[in-house]
C-alpha cells in the first residue's frame, strides 16, 4: 500500500470529518452525522496486506482520539488517546475476517461493512468509557454521560447513517484504487453498486 | 524496512497495549495531550475550516428574525430604531449606575471597580467535534490575539453561545454553553422584548445534554412560554451578563414535586451550526469611576461580529 496516498486521504477525511458534519447532521434524530474515517478504515481494511491494514485502523483512530477532546468543568480540555484507536482497531479486525465472504469492489459492500465497523466502535468506545467512569472523579464530563444506553443507541444511528453514506462515499473512494499500490488487486471497471 | 515495521506483529501488540494503557489513565494525568492534538491538527485546521465555511453556506443557521426578509428596507429600519432605543436605555444606565457607584463609595468609604472595557474579536471555527454535535469546538484566534481562557464567545452580538476553556497560540477551544462541562448557571427569566431586569425570576440553569437547559422552579414563578432567559452569573465575566440564552419552550409539572415546575429552555443558536462567532475579551483595568471607559470598546484586527 502507498502510504502516501493514505496519508492525504486521511487528512481530507479527518478535515470533511470535522467540518461537513452540520451539513450532513440530522438535527431532529439526536443529531446524528455520517462518518468519512470510518468508510476509509473499511476501504483499506478490505484491500491492504493484514498487518498493513491494522496499522492503518490505529492510526485512523488515534486522529478521531486527537480530534474529540474532553471539556472538564474547570480547566483545560484533554484528550483521551484510545477508545476510538482500539475501537477501530476491532473494527478493522471485523472487516479482515469478512472480507473473503464479500464482493469487495462493490460500494454496497462498503456501506455493509462501514456499519458494522461502526457498530464495533461503538461497543469498544463506550465500553472504554463505562470503565473510566468507575474511578473518574467526574464522569459526567464523558460522553456517556447521562446515559450509556442512550449513548449505545446514538452511535448505532451514526453508523446505520454512516452505511448509507458510506455507499457514495465507498463509490468514490473505489474510483482511486489504482492510487493505492494494493498488492494482488486487479483494476477493472470499478464503482459498481 | 518501513513495510518490515509495518508487519511486525510484535509491534502492532506492543502499541495495542501502550493504547489501552492509556486509554485506561485518569485524567489528571492527560493535560500533556493537549499539546500533541495541537501540533497534529495543524495540517487539517485549514481544510476544515474551509469545510465548515463552506457547509455553513450550504446550509447556514436558521435566520433570527422571521419577521422581516433581511434584504427589506424595512427591516433595516426596524434594526435601526431598536438600535437608537437601547443605545439610550443604555446611556440611562451608565448615568444611574455611575450615581449609585458614588453614593456607595460615600457610604462604604471603599473604592469600587469599574467594569473593564471590552475588545470584540470575530474568530472563526475550525473543527467541531465529530461525534457530539455540542462538544468543544476549534477556533482560529489564540493567545496571540488576546484570548484567554474564561472569555465569551457570542452569536449576533446577544446571543451567548459558549466559553473559552484553553488557549494556544494560534488557536483556542470553545465549550459550547448548551454542554455538559458547563455546569450550572444563573439567569433570569424575563419577557420578551423588554428585558425588564427587575424581574425576579432568578433560576438556576443546567444543560440537559441534548441541546437545552433546565431548571426546576417555583410553580408561582410568573414565567411563559416564550420568555427569555437572560445571563445573570456573577461567576461568569461581566461581558457575559445580560446576554440572551434563549426561551422558555416548555414548563411542566414535577410529579414528584407538585409546587415546583420544570422549564426548559431552548437556545436560539447552536455552535454546532455557526462558521463563525465573536469573542468579548476583557482588556486592562481602568480607575474605578472613570466614565469614559466604561462600556463595549472598538472592533479590532479582523474582529468584529459576524
Amino acid at each position: 500500500m502507498r502510504w502516501a496516498t493514505f496519508v492525504v486521504l486521511t487528512f481530507l477525511c479527518i478535515a470533511l470529518e470535522l467540518s461537513l458534519r452540520g451539513v450532513l447532521e440530522l438535527r431532529s434524530i439526536g443529531g446524528i452525522s455520517p462518518s468519512f474515517v470510518a468508510p476509509l478504515a473499511v476501504f483499506v481494511s478490505m484491500f491492504a496486506p493484514r498487518m498493513t491494514a491494522l496499522w492503518s485502523c490505529l492510526l485512523l483512530g488515534l486522529l478521531m482520539d486527537i480530534s474529540t477532546p474532553i471539556a472538564p468543568h474547570a480547566g483545560a480540555s484533554f484528550y483521551i488517546f484510545g477508545p476510538y484507536a482500539l475501537g477501530y482497531v476491532f473494527g478493522g479486525f471485523m472487516i479482515l475476517q469478512l472480507r473473503p465472504m464479500v464482493f469487495r469492489q462493490r460500494s454496497l459492500t462498503i456501506g455493509f461493512l462501514t456499519a458494522l465497523c461502526l457498530f464495533a466502535v461503538a461497543l469498544v468506545t463506550v465500553a472504554i468509557f463505562i470503565i473510566r467512569s468507575w474511578y473518574a472523579p467526574d464522569p459526567s464530563i464523558y460522553p456517556i454521560s447521562p446515559s450509556a444506553t442512550g449513548e449505545m443507541l446514538r452511535r448505532f444511528g451514526i453508523a446505520l447513517y454512516s452505511g448509507i453514506f458510506a455507499i457514495l462515499f465507498g463509490w468514490l473512494l473505489l474510483t482511486t484504487l489504482p492510487f493505492w499500490g494494493f498488492p494482488t488487486t486487479t483494476h477493472r471497471r470499478v464503482g459498481r453498486w | 524496512m518501513y513495510s518490515t515495521f509495518a508487519r511486525t506483529q510484535s509491534a502492532f501488540t506492543a502499541a495495542i497495549l501502550i493504547t489501552l494503557a492509556l486509554s485506561l489513565t485518569p485524567d489528571r494525568y492527560l493535560g500533556w495531550t493537549n499539546d500533541i492534538a495541537e501540533i497534529i491538527r495543524v495540517p487539517t485546521r485549514p481544510f476544515s475550516h474551509l469545510g465548515i465555511v463552506m457547509g455553513n453556506w450550504l446550509r447556514p443557521p436558521t435566520s433570527f428574525d422571521s419577521d422581516f426578509p433581511e434584504e427589506s428596507k424595512e427591516y433595516v429600519d426596524h434594526l435601526k430604531s431598536e438600535r437608537d432605543k437601547f443605545m439610550q436605555l443604555y446611556a440611562a444606565e451608565q448615568m444611574e449606575v455611575a450615581s449609585l457607584r458614588q453614593t456607595l463609595e460615600q457610604i462604604q468609604r471603599v473604592p469600587i471597580e469599574a467594569r473593564r472595557p471590552l475588545r470584540l474579536l470575530g474568530a472563526s471555527i475550525t473543527a467541531h467535534s465529530p461525534t457530539d454535535r455540542f462538544g468543544p469546538v476549534q477556533l482560529n484566534r489564540g493567545s496571540r490575539a488576546g484570548v484567554t481562557p474564561g472569555d465569551i464567545a457570542v452569536y449576533n452580538g446577544v446571543y451567548l453561545v459558549g466559553r473559552i476553556s484553553d488557549v494556544s497560540t494560534f488557536g483556542s477551544t470553545l465549550v459550547p454553553l448548551t454542554n455538559v462541562a458547563t455546569g450550572l448557571m444563573l439567569v433570569k427569566i424575563t419577557p420578551p422584548d423588554t428585558r425588564d431586569i427587575s424581574v425576579l425570576n432568578l433560576v438556576q440553569l443546567q444543560p440537559n445534554g441534548d441541546g437545552t437547559f433546565i431548571a426546576d422552579v417555583e410553580s408561582g414563578f410568573d414565567i411563559e412560554v416564550g420568555y427569555e432567559a437572560i445571563f445573570s452569573d456573577r461567576t461568569w465575566p461581566d461581558a457575559a451578563r445580560s446576554m440572551v440564552i434563549g426561551t422558555v419552550a416548555s414548563i411542566d409539572p414535577i410529579d414528584d414535586q407538585p409546587l415546583r415546575n420544570r422549564i426548559v429552555i431552548k437556545p436560539r443558536f447552536h455552535v454546532s451550526e455557526l462558521s463563525r462567532v465573536t469573542l468579548k475579551l476583557e482588556q486592562e483595568e481602568q480607575e474605578a469611576g472613570s466614565l469614559a471607559e466604561v462600556g463595549v470598546g472598538s472592533e479590532s484586527g479582523g474582529g468584529g461580529d459576524p
